[in-house]
């Protein structure tokens, strides 16, 4: 059984770097997407088991992003985790606040990051 | 004429033995006067003379056109230190240098005029200081001649020296004050019991805006407060009920601190007391700047932690990926290679950690999560948890533990950051093959961790410093000792915000022993 995940963050280098470490686990596929508002063109095709969502991005930030998902029929059970890298001291809990199943945070350690996404996953 | 108190054989009062008194005053030789034989006198001069003889208060006495001084035992005792001499003689003769300040007065009595001189100078060179007299001179007229011609001047006298003195020391001191208040940069105000404004200076009138012409001595301080409130400055309202309630509060409490911001968008910190005699004194502290200084250092720290650990976790993404094998086989040149670009990254990555860290430490930002905890279990799983890195390095870490659990009050993962700091340090300094010992102590009302190395120890010089910012120790030559600067720094912080505190002693013989102190919950 494989798994698809959609991962959104406005960095390209990075977008690679997590795209490679979560493809390290077979059962995982990954699409990844510069922008909010590109993920929420894709998410009816692609149709994620899980969202993994940067918080600071352009345009359309982390947040919004996750509230205009839920808005979406296919978007409102779906798990979506933050991935951060401003994760100080409150800050994961007020993401937890608007509807997150996680936050990972950065710097994420590349060999473990699948392992911590599949967590997220409900059948896991 | 000044006589010397030493020579006086009574050593008592000065001169006490040549005052004037009733035997005296009838052997004086009148008849060398202008007054003539006391026998030919008439009998209002009589009068009057029975009338100071008698008097204990200090009084004088001008008779007819000549102004013949006559004065009693009271007011010579007044000039201390010095022989009042010319009974019976014209004054103008006798008063010598003070003539000048007293020929006025007597013209001014003689003209049928009752006044009081306030504050008359003479020096008493007994106690080598300026006394102040208040005179209070009255014409005299004769026998049933009501509106005939002044023929004498009483001049009744009062020792006003501590009451002028007083007076004197609290102008001067208000002057201070005033001079104070005007040169300091927080608005300052003072209000009277009645509620009237005494004192001000520029910088409060600034702070709440009001005209010069609005801020008047001696108003309503409430005036001030309505014109506040009626701008909006004081807040969203009612200005009639927030003038009432902060009149009230005023009124009511001794002392608030309170932080206002005025519709232009001025804060203002403001701290009020109460004074003895009811009175208030307020203080008004501009901190617009400071706040938006702190605003733009969040955003700036927030920012930047953001805008470096983007790039690192791509760095250490990478990186880890090709260490990791999922980019293939390297050599092991390059596998080296990335080791050291892989250890380089992380120690980037701590840096930027720790440097949040410390500052939201030190603005008092952190949020800490409290709980009861067994010092003991914490240790067992601080020591567990840095055993892996103490392995590494072929140190070996043991905890000493009492039998009984030490409970604290604390944060489990903020106590565990301190350990792990303390731990690692401890490991980071000890040679291949040393010990560490984390020992539990219950001492008092405290418990005692103690992190102890027989490692190289930390320098003299060096100690005080020790528990600053960006403070690190020499690494020695063979081994690099990488680090931050800020791990101790930190532990500091954390361990006062637990209510603790944390002390360095070096180890006997060598090596250094750190002891975080943290109250016991139930003590």
């Amino acid at each position: 059984m494989t798994w698809r995940i959609l991962y959104v963050d406005d960095e390209t280098d990075l977008r690679e770097v997590a795209q490679m470490s979560l493809e390290l686990d077979p059962e995982l596929e990954v699409l990844s997407c510069p922008s909010g508002a590109e993920a929420l063109v894709q998410l009816p095709d692609w149709k994620p088991a899980l969202v993994l969502l940067d918080v600071m991005m352009p345009e359309m930030d982390g947040p919004t992003t996750l509230q205009r998902i839920r808005e979406r029929p296919e978007g409102r059970e779906l798990p979506i985790v933050f991935i951060t890298a401003r994760a100080g001291n409150g800050d994961a809990a007020k993401l937890m606040a608007l509807g997150a199943a996680g936050v990972i945070t950065k710097p994420f350690d590349p060999m473990r990051l699948a392992e911590q996404v599949r967590s997220y996953l409900p059948a896991s | 004429m000044a006589s010397d108190r030493r020579r006086d054989p009574q050593g008592g009062s000065p001169n006490e033995a040549g005052l004037l008194d009733r035997a005296k005053f009838e052997r004086h030789a009148w008849e060398q006067t202008p007054l003539g034989a006391r026998e030919r006198w008439p009998g209002q001069l009589h009068f009057l003379c029975e009338l100071l003889l008698c008097s204990e208060q200090p009084m004088f006495l001008l008779w007819s056109s000549e102004r013949a001084f006559i004065f009693n035992r009271a007011y010579q005792a007044l000039w201390r230190g010095r022989t009042l001499e010319g009974l019976g003689r014209p004054i103008h003769d006798v008063a010598g240098d003070n003539w000048e300040q007293l020929k006025p007065l007597v013209e001014k009595v003689f003209a049928g005029t009752s006044f009081v001189e306030s504050n008359f100078t003479v020096f008493d060179e007994v106690e080598n200081r300026r006394r102040y007299f208040d005179l209070s001179y009255t014409p005299v007229r004769g026998y049933d001649d009501a509106d005939g011609p002044v023929i004498a001047a009483l001049c009744i006298t009062t020792d006003v020296t501590e009451r002028f003195l007083t007076a004197e020391t609290m102008r001067q001191e208000w002057e201070i004050l005033a001079l104070t208040v005007g040169n300091v940069t927080e608005g300052v105000a003072l209000i009277e019991r009645d509620f009237s404004l005494v004192l001000w200076n520029e910088p409060f009138r600034m702070h709440f805006g009001y005209e010069p012409e609005q801020v008047r001595s001696g108003m309503n301080a409430a005036e001030l407060i309505q014109h506040s409130a009626s701008r909006g400055d004081l807040g969203p309202g009612d200005p009639g009920a927030i003038v009432a309630a902060l009149v009230q509060s005023i009124r009511e409490t001794d002392s608030g601190a309170l932080e206002v911001q005025r519709r232009n968008g001025t804060v203002l910190r403001l701290l009020r007391r109460s004074l003895s005699g009811g009175r208030h004194l307020l203080v008004s502290h501009d901190i617009t700047d400071e706040r938006r200084t702190a605003r733009l250092k969040d955003e700036l720290v927030s920012t930047v932690s953001h805008e470096l650990r983007t790039p690192l976790t791509a760095i250490s993404g990478a990186l880890g990926l090709v260490s990791g094998g999922a980019a293939g086989e390297v050599s092991e040149k390059a596998e080296r290679l990335i080791r050291i670009a892989q250890r380089n990254s992380e120690r980037l990555i701590a840096l930027v950690n720790d440097l949040l860290d410390a500052d939201k430490l030190q603005s008092g930002t952190v949020e800490f999560q409290w709980e009861r905890l067994d010092a003991a279990d914490l240790l067992r799983a601080a020591v567990e948890q840095n055993q892996p890195y103490a392995a590494g390095t072929g140190v070996t870490v043991e905890a000493e533990l009492p039998a009984r659990p030490a409970i604290i009050r604390a944060d489990r993962n903020r106590l565990l950051q301190v350990l792990a700091n303390l731990i690692s340090n401890a490991v980071k300094f000890s040679p291949a093959g040393g010990a560490v010992v984390v020992r539990l102590a219950v001492n008092h009302a405290n418990a005692r961790i103690s992190v102890i190395d027989c490692g190289i120890g930390v320098a003299e010089q060096f100690r005080e410093r020790l528990f600053e910012r960006f403070t690190q120790h020499d690494a020695s030559a063979s081994r690099v000792q990488q680090g931050t600067g800020l791990g101790l720094a930190i532990s500091r912080s954390i361990v006062e915000q637990l209510g603790g505190s944390i002390l360095f002693e070096p180890t006997d013989p060598q090596g250094a022993t750190f002891h975080v102190d943290l109250p016991l919950a139930d003590s």
